[in-house]
């Protein structure tokens, strides 16, 4: 595993990161290092073994279907305050909405 | 009893301004007064880990990406300190993003160790560790992913609690690695831990992962057998000999073992025990960690919040209508991460990536299965397991920088508790003399859910020996001269 030569700018693109040419090659090597420490794994008979995603036990955690506030007028105003709130961060908004540059 | 709060307070803000220059365990003071209301923790002062939103009060996770945002929410353990009548007082310093063993991470600069100003408080929650050590508070709330509440309570002498995961919410934490976060109290002493947990520990419906039905009493900490010289006997203590092995400091070891003596002679019992698959935790979590990371980093992308290249450079040519907004997400999360991230999520996005996550992530996780069934094994003969919390005393600033591998070492003895789900805590158990005093802390692992045993194990060494009381020097040595140079300026 461990001559495995990884494509820094594909992963950097798929990571939405920009990534000078100093840094890609910087972390190529960084990283080569871990992996060649994490390669020990390779050495562990796993075959069979489940996989531990999660340690809860815990499945499918859901509330009750039920209407929280019944007031619209309330609920309209709870709203209104959230939204205020939240635009305080965007750093561009624009008519009380985040302005968002071309995505397609 | 408000009186009283209000003079403490003076005193932790006088503290904090005369050692803050010094240590840099608080990216930010907070002044709200004292908590009026009347709870298990009135007039308990304490500091926050700046991972950990608070309402209307700026939170960076130590990241310059988060600099200057005021969340417009609470974390449910804030709101429940507060419910229960803590003061808190400020946010600590952290690695960013909680990336780290040092706080050297952050971007806002490190903070130091208080028994030696030249070393690293450990990390992430490096703040947290030192604003105790400091006496800054009664208490500071850090996160444990790998080991990030126990390591700096070692290497700066004070008790820190890594609770079982689902114990405390992780509703309005900054999420690391969703699997493995766990939000937990740093004090002196282990009864102070217990009661802080209480207050703070219970299902909240805002996140699902956190268990119903697991109550945590601090007062049962303190129960003892009856018998007034044994009051831990028919307490059975596992020793596993993967965590005594080649890389542990040889004067670490023994403290750790003097104290397993000490242990002895409360009355617990002693038992050799093997984790055959303890060697390969670490391997394991830095592919499970890093996946989980460049998924929870994704968020940050400079539209909604955060870091945002628009404001930072009005002129630039990313202004250009035909900049894309991938472009622009990408030139954001370029400028708003630090070195540390960067390398996570390359990781991370690697591991997970086609071609690579049978090898990797999902070899990862069977190992992870591994060790869960080593440490259930374990548990069927032992109440706690005791170990060295870290295999080094407190490391000189910029040591381990220029390696990241070699702090990534650093949390050997700890990453286990966090990929099995288990409690642990780290308890100061004396010191290695290098010039100044480096404490050592000695670790003591519970099963799922067994906070009470791991603490009533801590709660009574701590009655029999002082180490968590002990000041760090160099700090009460500053104050004197200061004190000292100031009476001598009244006096003229």
């Amino acid at each position: 595993m461990t001559d495995i030569s990884f494509d820094v700018a594909h992963l950097a693109h798929l990571a939405r990161l920009d990534l000078t040419a100093t840094e890609q090659a910087r972390l190529a090597v960084e990283l080569a290092k871990v992996l060649t420490f994490v390669d020990q794994l390779q050495t562990i008979e796993t075959e069979g073994v489940a996989e531990t995603a999660q340690v809860t036990g815990l499945v499918n955690v859901l509330r009750d279907d039920e209407l929280r506030i019944k007031n619209d007028e309330l609920r309209i105003e709870e709203l209104q305050k959230q939204r205020e709130k939240f635009l305080v961060a965007v750093p561009e908004v624009e008519q009380k909405m985040v302005k968002v540059p071309v995505i397609l | 009893m408000r009186n009283d709060l209000t003079e403490k307070l003076a005193a932790t803000y006088e503290r904090i301004e005369r050692l803050e220059p010094g240590l840099h365990a608080l990216l930010k003071v907070v002044k709200t007064g004292p908590n009026p209301i009347t709870g298990p923790l009135a007039s308990m002062v304490g500091t926050i880990k700046d991972v950990v939103i608070t309402e209307g009060v700026e939170t960076t996770a130590g990241s310059k990406m988060l600099k200057g945002w005021i969340p417009p929410y609470e974390a449910t353990l804030v709101k429940r300190l507060k419910a229960a009548g803590a003061t808190l007082v400020g946010k600590n310093n952290c690695d960013a993003w909680a990336h780290g063993s040092s706080t050297e991470n952050s971007d806002f600069g490190p903070t130091k160790n208080p028994w030696d100003v030249t070393r690293v408080p450990g990390g992430s929650s490096g703040g947290s560790a030192a604003a105790v050590a400091a006496g800054y508070g009664d208490f500071s709330i850090g996160t444990d992913t790998g080991g990030s509440i126990r390591q700096p309570a070692a290497l700066c002498g004070v008790t820190g609690l890594k609770p079982t995961y689902g114990r405390v919410s992780r509703y309005g934490l900054i999420a690391m690695a969703s699997s493995l976060d766990c939000p937990g109290p740093l004090a002196r002493d282990a009864a102070t831990c217990a009661r802080v947990l209480e207050a703070m520990a219970g299902n909240d419906p805002l996140d699902a992962t956190s268990v119903p039905n697991k109550p945590f009493s601090a007062v049962k900490i303190k129960k003892s057998t009856g018998n007034q010289n044994k009051p831990l006997s028919g307490l059975k203590i596992g020793l596993p000999k993967e965590y005594f092995g080649e890389g542990l400091h040889s004067i670490v070891r023994v403290r750790v073992q003097d104290a397993i003596n000490e242990l002895q002679e409360l009355g617990a019992e002693l038992v050799e025990i093997s984790l055959p698959s303890a060697p390969a935790a670490l391997a394991a979590y830095y592919i499970i960690q890093p996946a989980e990371v460049s998924s929870n980093l994704a968020r940050f992308d400079g539209i909604r919040y955060g870091h945002s290249t628009l404001l930072e450079n009005p002129k630039s040519e990313i202004r250009n209508p035909k900049i894309s907004h991938i472009e622009l997400v990408k030139q954001n999360r370029a400028e708003g991460f630090g070195d540390e991230a960067k390398r996570r999520i390359i990781l991370g996005t690697f591991v997970l990536s086609a071609g690579y996550v049978d090898a990797y992530y999902k070899k990862a996780l069977q190992v992870r299965t591994l060790l869960r069934q080593d440490f259930a094994r374990a548990f069927e003969t032992v109440d706690v397991i005791a170990t060295p919390t870290t295999p080094n005393p407190a490391f000189k600033l910029g040591e381990k920088t220029s390696d990241p591998l070699s702090m990534y070492l650093e949390d050997i003895y700890t990453v286990s508790a966090n990929l099995v789900g288990i409690p642990g805590v780290s308890v100061p158990c004396g010191f290695v003399e290098q010039k100044t005093e480096l404490p050592v802390g000695l670790q003591l692992l519970g099963p799922m859910w067994g906070e009470e045993t791991i603490l009533r194990a801590a709660y009574w060494y701590q009655q029999v020996t002082a180490w968590h009381t002990r000041q760090p020097a160099i700090l009460e040595n500053q104050i004197a001269s200061k004190s000292q140079a100031r009476g001598d300026n009244e006096q003229s």
